[in-house]
């Protein structure tokens, strides 16, 4: 039921100082993420909403009997562009610090193989309205910048945790009150 | 001098099983507090100590190998009596135990030793020392100076030394020690007058202070290896510098001479400067200067030690490895670890095959075989420990490159190993070493021997084989020095064949005084006494063949004596013998004074010595030849009361001449020795202070055959799995209980297709049949499926499963710091501690009923004052109790004290506005008791050190019901407390209802589930804004999951589902759109930032492959409850605001009772 590209990670030492990314776009922009933390890469899983989570968290899915959680990568990203319509999403299953979680991004396009060096640094300049704390890099590709994500940062950032600390408190003050009235 | 060089490689399996053994010691520590004095209870704290402080040595970890060392060196004082254990001292053995797992778990998140030792090592020395050197307070001077060394070594330490088992041991050491002292003395003198070159002197002298070192290693005096090390460095530094022709600053180094005589008070005889002129000591000449201070020795040791040697010690026995003295509450554990590591070995020693030269290989063989080595010594395996060592032996020699591994030396090996592993699988079986080694020593031995290149291999014959020719010594005179100077330390050669020649010596006087007329008797039971003292110190060698001889010879002499006291003359020329022999196999012997017998010697010899086994029927053939008369004459003195009824008997039995006779003697015999079955003849013959110690030895032997019975018992194998392993395993077995269910859906739709073709398709019975028997088929085989992944879970499950006591254990170590501080005691009854369950449970399960034991007894259980008043017993009892019932674990913390007050308790739920009086008056007394597990209710009217603090009982109440638990309160005022927590056996898999809500499905789980109701519309009303239902007389608010879940209900009609949960003691209804039944469902985490405050517990994967959300009951009613909360609270903020504007005060009443 899901399709699959795999890849073949053995000529992975082919050629050293080169950085291999899969590549997808999110609307016009296009994204990296290194293939060694891509568990693999599926298509039309039925998603289950959790209610009361985090607005970027679509639902979970059964990846062979193991729930994993999908995050629209999109919504997460803050990422204002326009949805590609009519579009079935893909869904990238990654492998972040043994946390594996899927994202939804409109299309992966294909294996990028580019030079360590000719990655920078992120720019000041926010890109699209991308934070650039979540970007690890950028590099030229064919007269497009192709922005090379942090998931962990994706995924774990500060930001995150302080809303949801936000949240706590909101709701220890609740149960206080709760009891002095 | 910073300890780095951990072996990272064991440290986690030292952790594992450091953990383990503090574990086990606390507990008995505790049990120490109540019973003092008891000699088993410290006995058993001694040896996981022990075994701690052996790992921690071999890992390297200082600060715990010192910090064991000296609880050891305590235990052991209490253990020997020689000091009596106080509430004071078993505080400072706990708090060591703390800092050792302390300085554990360090080792475990760091990979260091971070805590200080210092104050508790300093604590317990003064514990130690003030027991043992009481009236060594006035040295002020030496002891000061002492203490503020870095390591503090007192001269205290040499006590506890002392103190050590192994006394034999310790005194080969002394003299070890004596020796090697006085060699650096004179290397020291030497370096004064300047007299040879100062660097090879100060080699030579480093090269004396390594081998004391690794002495003092072996008797496990880490303070004073710690010395030594010091010592070397300084050494070290003096070398360079004398290479460097710098001028040498020998004052820190005499100074370390003296250090050390005063720490052993025996070197006081050698003078530093009168043994100047020796270079290199020779034996000859040295012996002159070290016998004042071996004399001196001996002296003390006599002193200390007096009593233990005047009676001989039972366990000569020639039976070789005698399992009598096997530890076997250690062997399980030993013969599991073995098995490990011989299984390590083979692999290594195949690799070996391939690569004879890898170094590595070789230390990694000698690691494991050091290991059963260290462990078959410790528990007393004598034919393992043989082996290995051998083993060892030769690894050393391939290792440090003295030999080359050929094929015929890695065969050698593995035999050895396998040897091993089938003395190990004998352990399993009989707890007996029964296989024979001595071929494979044999063997061992002519590789070793061959290695000194001065005797070939071929030429070793077995020892032996000596002692069958017995008269014909000669070819054992060149085996002897191959088998006997091979070994890698000569020092130790040295010094054993220094002792041997005193030893030797010392036997030809007591000849000699023989000769001239002294009691025969004594001089045979002096002779004894030496004979011990050079077996244990041939053992301490490691001379297996050498110890067989002496134990021999231990025999003649016993015999001996026995038959002189008995008025039988007999023959001591097997003295002569003996030491002849010995003179052949060790020609430093001949050094010595050549023995001479008088010649009256020979004159008494009258009857021949003969076999052991063969006494009795001499001793009675003797008697029968008309001795009779003489014998029992003689022994009148002796025993006569004994001696008339042997007489009687053989006088009755002798005639018939018949088997009969010897069961008649037996039987007498015992009678007269109560009991005792030992050695028939020893048995008559042996004076009274012998017979003691066999009466012992068979009360031991009946413990130990106990003992044996147990451990066949327990000796099963098991295997040690990573936990993440079995949760794997747990998840699969999870995916096939979801695909079992998928089938069993699929069955039915088969049916229902089968009755589809034949009513609509009309088929015909024969095509029907084919269907059907096809139907038939596929459940059979679906149901077996079943059963076979029913058992299959079960299985895991039970895998997953830990005894309850891995918490129960900490319990009485909390009651104990409880009540430290205060005026109660407290008697922890814990029951059902191997009452298995889940992992996740039990660890989830340690935080709640620490609160419940917190609670008992510090509000529960009264003053001990109090108590008395009430007429109870002073001590309250606290039953912690677990046991199972049907699916679930059943926890009751019972306490006996004042129970819980429904009075109070309703009166503070008045006081904090939780509910009205009136309110309050509808409630029955268990749902007012019930109230102390609302979030922040406390009835303590003060907050005390433990609890109070109104966090408790909610905590509890929430963590339980986080297990799909619950937990009941059943409380008599001025009878007790029970808590009475029920939680289900596995958090994996739970029974549940599965509810659908809009296009979801739902899964509730069934722990919650009240009971379910349908209503129809008009049956609810709203209060306040809340929808409730009327239920036999119940409000309950109820609340839409659609709504809660924002989704559209699909169904709006007038009939809905609702679900009552409990929770808290409050009951709250949930609407569905439809219930689906009940299910067997495995629970799957969320990611936590999806799971975190949505109300969901988990998820779990339908039949159809559909993931369903499983709800937190818990954590849904409260969140419900605070949105209203909060959205009653902003109405009525905006309530207030529209009164405020319309300044009208009559509402506000209103809104105020509205509120309530």
């Amino acid at each position: 039921m899901a399709e699959r590209i795999g890849f073949d990670k053995a000529d992975d030492n082919e050629d050293e100082g080169m950085l291999q990314l899969v590549g997808f776009d999110i609307g016009d922009e296009s994204f990296g993420v290194d293939i060694l933390i891509v568990q693999e890469i599926i298509r039309s899983a039925t998603i289950t909403a959790v209610p009361n989570s985090p607005e970027f968290v679509e639902g979970v899915i059964n990846l062979r009997g193991n729930i994993i959680p999908v995050v629209d990568l999109r919504k997460r990203l803050y990422l204002y562009t326009e949805e590609s319509a009519g579009r079935r999403a893909w869904i990238l299953i990654l492998n972040i610090s043994d946390r594996v979680v899927g994202f939804i991004v409109d299309q992966v396009t294909h294996v990028i193989k580019v030079s360590e060096d000719s990655v920078q640094p992120p720019p000041e300049i926010v890109i699209s309205g991308l934070e650039s704390q979540y970007i690890q890099g950028v590099c030229e590709l064919d007269q497009h910048l192709l922005v090379i994500l942090n998931f962990s940062r994706v995924l774990f950032n500060d930001e995150y945790n302080m809303l949801r600390d936000l949240e706590n408190t909101e709701m220890v003050l609740d149960e206080t009150m709760v009891v002095v009235d | 001098m910073v300890m780095s060089n951990i072996d990272l490689s064991l440290l986690p399996d030292f952790i594992v099983e450091a953990e383990e053994h503090l574990e086990e010691m606390e507990a008995m520590l505790l049990r120490l507090v109540q019973q003092p004095d008891d000699l088993e209870v410290l006995n058993d704290i001694f040896r996981p100590i022990h075994t701690i402080k052996g790992g921690a040595q071999y890992i390297g970890l200082e600060k715990i190998s010192q910090l064991s060392h000296r609880l050891e060196d305590l235990l052991d004082l209490l253990r020997a009596g020689r000091m009596v254990s106080n509430a004071q001292i078993v505080e400072t053995l706990i708090s060591a135990a703390d800092r050792i797992k302390l300085l554990v778990s360090e080792l475990e998140a760091t990979q260091t030793e971070q805590s200080d030792v210092e104050e508790l090592v300093d604590r317990l020395a003064l514990w130690i020392d003030g027991e043992s050197d009481g009236g060594d307070q006035d040295e002020g001077n030496t002891s000061t100076v002492q203490r503020v060394d870095p390591p503090p070594v007192s001269d205290t330490v040499s006590s506890p030394y002392e103190s050590d088992e192994d006394r034999e041991l310790y005194e080969i050491f002394e003299l070890h020690l004596t020796e090697n002292y006085a060699d650096l003395a004179s290397l020291l003198s030497q370096l004064t007058t300047a007299d040879g070159d100062a660097a090879t002197l100060l080699e030579k002298a480093i090269g004396v202070v390594e081998s004391m070192r690794s002495s003092a290693n072996y008797m496990d005096y880490v303070e004073l290896v710690h010395r030594y090390k010091i010592w070397l460095s300084d050494l070290d530094a003096a070398l360079s510098r004398a290479r460097a022709g710098d001028a040498l600053e020998l004052e820190s180094l005499v100074a370390n001479v003296l250090e050390l005589r005063e720490l052993f008070p025996v070197l006081n005889g050698i003078d530093i400067s009168t043994s100047s002129a020796t270079t290199i000591p020779q034996q000859g000449q040295e012996s002159t200067d070290i016998s004042d201070s071996v004399a001196q020795a001996f002296a003390e040791l006599a002193g200390m030690g007096g009593e233990e040697k005047s009676s001989p010690e039972p366990e000569y026995s020639p039976a070789v490895s005698s399992p009598s003295d096997v530890d076997l509450s250690l062997l399980p554990d030993f013969v599991i670890e073995a098995d490990e590591h011989l299984a390590e070995m083979e692999s290594m020693l195949l690799q070996l095959m391939q690569q004879p030269d890898d170094l590595n290989l070789l230390n990694d063989i000698f690691r494991p075989i050091h290991t059963i080595k260290g462990g078959a010594q410790y528990i007393g395996l004598d034919k393992i420990s043989q082996l290995a060592h051998r083993l060892e032996d030769l690894l050393d020699l391939l290792r440090s490159g003295k030999m080359e591994s050929s094929f015929e030396i890695i065969e050698t090996l593995i035999s050895a190993r396998d040897r091993i592993n089938t003395l190990n699988e004998e352990l399993k079986r009989s707890q007996h070493e029964q296989s024979d080694i001595q071929d494979l020593i044999d063997e061992l031995q002519a590789i070793l021997s061959g290695d000194d290149g001065e005797s070939s291999a071929d030429v070793a014959p077995q020892l032996d084989n000596a002692n069958a020719a017995r008269g014909d010594v000669s070819p054992a005179v060149t085996v002897s020095q191959a088998l006997y100077q091979e070994e890698d330390d000569k020092e130790l050669f040295e010094i054993f064949i220094a002792h041997m020649q005193e030893q030797y010596n010392e036997i030809v006087s007591q000849l000699q005084d023989m000769a001239a007329g002294a009691d025969k008797v004594e001089i045979l039971s002096q002779c004894m006494a030496i004979v011990e003292k050079m077996t244990s110190s041939a053992n301490y060698m490691d001379y297996v063949e050498l110890v067989q001889r002496y134990r021999i010879w231990l025999n003649e002499i016993e015999k001996a004596g026995d038959e002189l006291r008995m008025g039988i003359d007999t023959s001591l020329a097997f003295m002569q013998h003996n030491l002849d022999e010995l003179a052949v196999l060790f020609p430093q012997m001949r050094s010595g004074q050549a023995p001479e017998l008088g010649a009256d010697e020979v004159t008494i010899k009258v009857v021949v010595n003969e076999p052991v086994e063969g006494g009795l029927e001499d001793t009675l053939a003797k008697m029968a030849s008309g001795d009779r008369a003489a014998a029992v004459q003689k022994s009148a003195a002796f025993d006569e009361q004994l001696f008339n009824s042997l007489a009687g008997a053989l006088e009755s039995s002798m005639p018939r001449g018949t088997k009969d006779e010897f069961d008649t003697l037996n039987q007498i015999f015992d009678e007269l020795v109560s009991g005792d079955k030992g050695d028939k003849a020893k048995a008559v013959e042996q004076p009274e202070a012998i017979k003691k110690p066999q009466k012992r030895e068979k009360a031991a032997a009946a413990t130990e055959a106990k003992k044996k019975e147990s451990a066949e018992a327990k000796i099963r194998k098991s295997v040690r799995v990573d936990a993440d392993k079995i949760d794997t395993l747990m998840n699969q077995v999870g995916e096939l209980v979801v695909d079992r269910s998928y089938f069993y859906q699929l069955i039915t739709e088969m049916r229902n297709l089968q009755r589809h073709l034949k009513d609509t398709l009309g088929l015909e019975q024969k095509e029907v049949k084919m269907l059907r028997t096809f139907t038939y088929r596929l459940g059979e085989a679906i149901a077996s499926l079943g059963r076979t992944s029913n058992d299959l879970q079960e299985g895991v499950m039970k895998m997953r499963m830990l005894p309850i006591s891995q918490i129960f254990n900490r319990y009485p170590r909390l009651v104990h710091d409880l009540t430290r501080n205060i005026e109660k005691s407290v008697n922890l009854v814990v029951k059902g501690e191997d009452t298995e369950l889940d992992r996740m449970i039990v660890e989830e399960l340690s935080d709640p009923l620490i609160h419940i034991i917190r609670n008992a007894v510090d509000h529960g259980l009264e003053t001990e004052s109090e108590r008395r008043e009430k007429g109870k017993s002073a001590e309250g009892t606290l039953v912690l109790e677990a046991y199972q019932e049907s699916n679930h674990i059943v926890i009751e913390v019972t306490d006996d004290g004042k129970g819980i007050d429904p009075v109070r308790v309703r009166q503070k739920a008045i006081d904090k506005g939780l509910f009205s009086a009136e309110e309050m008056e509808r409630f029955s007394n268990d749902e007012i008791i019930g109230l102390i597990m609302t979030a922040g209710f406390s009835t303590a009217d003060k907050i005390t050190g433990t609890s109070g603090r109104g966090v408790g009982m909610d905590v509890v109440k929430k963590n339980i019901e986080k297990l799909n638990g619950t937990l009941e309160i059943d409380s008599k005022v001025g009878v007790g407390t029970q808590m009475r927590l029920k939680i289900p056996l596995t958090l994996a898999i739970i029974h549940a209802l599965m509810v659908r809500v809009g296009g979801e499905l739902f899964t509730i789980p069934l722990a919650n589930v009240d009971e379910t109701v349908r209503i129809f519309k008009d049956e609810t009303s709203t209060v306040e804004g809340v929808e409730v239902i009327h239920l036999r007389g119940q409000t309950l608010p109820i609340f839409r999951l659609s709504t809660l879940f924002g989704q559209s209900s699909y169904k709006q009609g007038d009939k809905s589902f609702v679900v009552i949960v409990s929770v808290g003691g409050t009951r709250t209804g949930f609407v569905v759109d439809e219930l689906l039944g009940q299910e067997e469902v495995v629970i799957k985490p969320l990611a936590d930032y999806v799971q975190d405050k949505s109300g969901f517990s988990g998820a779990t994967i339908i039949g159809d492959g559909r993931i369903s959300l499983i709800l937190d009951v818990y954590e849904m009613v409260r969140m419900t409850a605070n949105k209203q909360a909060k959205k009653q609270r902003e109405q009525t903020q905006l309530l207030k605001s529209k009164i405020r504007r319309k300044g009208l005060s009559k509402p506000a009443a209103a809104i105020d009772e509205g509120r309530q």
